[in-house]
């Protein structure tokens, strides 16, 4: 949570990540493909890889239902951008859950990890191939031991489109393996 | 050689396989520079840069050299195969066409915050088996700042795993 310890906004810049080497394949259907991995670790949460990938094929079963351009796209900001939105989400062991677009409108409720674009591709257009899209999420704190649900849900979609787990014990492991590199800076905003 | 063509960046059709092994190519007095997040796919690989520097005693190292030119004031990568094959980056002149049997180093992605560069690279093709040397050039250096080197055997394994969704 904000201002504890073991949270932070953003990846810190004052300890190296460790890499667990992790492949989950979350959507694999209709000419879609959707994969997290790796994860990279630090003392105070995880960054997860996230590759979306779409047949460029004539024939891709996806085009039948994609009416817009933006096939894929993570923000959230304007009207349009939220109905058509591709929404993130992880669940830890203990019930708690983080959403993409809903992190990015409000702050982490008591008890909720963050989950935070974190770099890379944040949108797929139709007219710009290559149809593929590598992005990196911010999630703090670490979870606790159990599993670590991912799931994306591709627009207009009801349910999630894809779910994948892994043990949460890769990413403590891992995390326990990051060193400190000098003090951390203070703590700004949210 | 993969036997694939090598395309300018991964394919939309493979999910890629992660090969452990983060490397840190310097660690200086309130600088470091990492290499990791290492995905393989079954015509090349990435990885990401990360360059961390306390900024209360360190001033940033220099952007990316755009051209060749501007190497002897900025940062540029270099990646050197067991065999011998080399190519040094800069994000405007990297010319694959001047070398087909590569490797080919392409910027991906990148963003930087204070104390924090991050950048994403993709190699194609992949490489044989042994030491994947990666250097970097600060500040217009001619001499590696440092070195660090990627298990070229566990790449071309991990390539051998991956699963394609549908025909490239």
């Amino acid at each position: 949570m904000p201002g504890d310890e073991g949270w932070a906004a953003a990846p810190p810049t004052w300890a190296l990540p460790v890499t667990a080497a992790t492949t989950l394949a979350l959507v694999r259907q209709g000419g879609v493909l959707a994969s997290v991995g790796p994860v990279c670790a630090y003392p105070v949460g995880f960054e997860f890889y996230l590759t979306f990938g779409f047949d460029t094929g004539p024939d891709a079963e996806w085009r039948a239902s994609a009416t817009r351009d933006r096939l894929l796209g993570f923000h959230a900001r304007r009207n349009e951008e939220q109905e058509s939105a591709t929404r993130v989400a992880v669940g830890f062991a203990e019930g708690v859950a983080a959403d993409s677009v809903a992190c990015m409108h409000r702050r982490p409720r008591p008890g909720e990890p963050l989950l935070r674009f974190a770099g890379g591709d944040s949108v797929i257009l139709q007219s710009v191939p290559p149809l593929r899209a590598e992005s990196r999420w911010w999630v703090s704190p670490l979870p606790p031991p159990g599993l670590v649900e991912f799931g994306v849900f591709l627009p207009g979609a009801a349910g999630p489109t894809g779910t994948a787990s892994m043990d949460a014990a890769a990413i403590l492991e891992a995390a326990g393996r990051s060193r400190a590199l000098w003090p951390a800076p203070e703590a700004g905003p949210l | 050689m993969t036997g694939h063509r090598d395309p300018d960046f991964p394919t939309p059709a493979t999910i890629p396989v992660v090969v452990p092994g983060d490397v840190v190519l310097v660690r200086s007095t309130g600088l470091v520079v990492w290499a990791g997040a290492v995905t393989v796919y079954p015509e090349g690989f990435a990885f990401t840069l990360r360059t961390l520097w306390d900024t209360h005693r360190t001033m940033p190292p220099a952007a990316w050299a755009l051209d060749v030119a501007e190497r002897d004031r900025m940062t540029w990568l270099e990646i050197r195969y067991p065999d011998g094959r080399a190519r040094s980056a800069d994000l405007n002149a990297n010319t694959p066409h001047r070398q087909p049997r590569g490797p080919h180093l392409e910027f991906l992605s990148g963003e930087g915050s204070e104390g924090c560069d991050d950048s994403r690279w993709w190699v194609t093709p992949l490489p044989p088996p042994g030491h994947v040397e990666l250097a970097i050039h600060l500040n217009g250096e001619q001499a590696a700042a440092g070195v660090g080197n990627l298990d070229g055997a566990a790449l071309v394994s991990a390539a051998a795993r991956v699963q394609s969704a549908w025909p490239s």
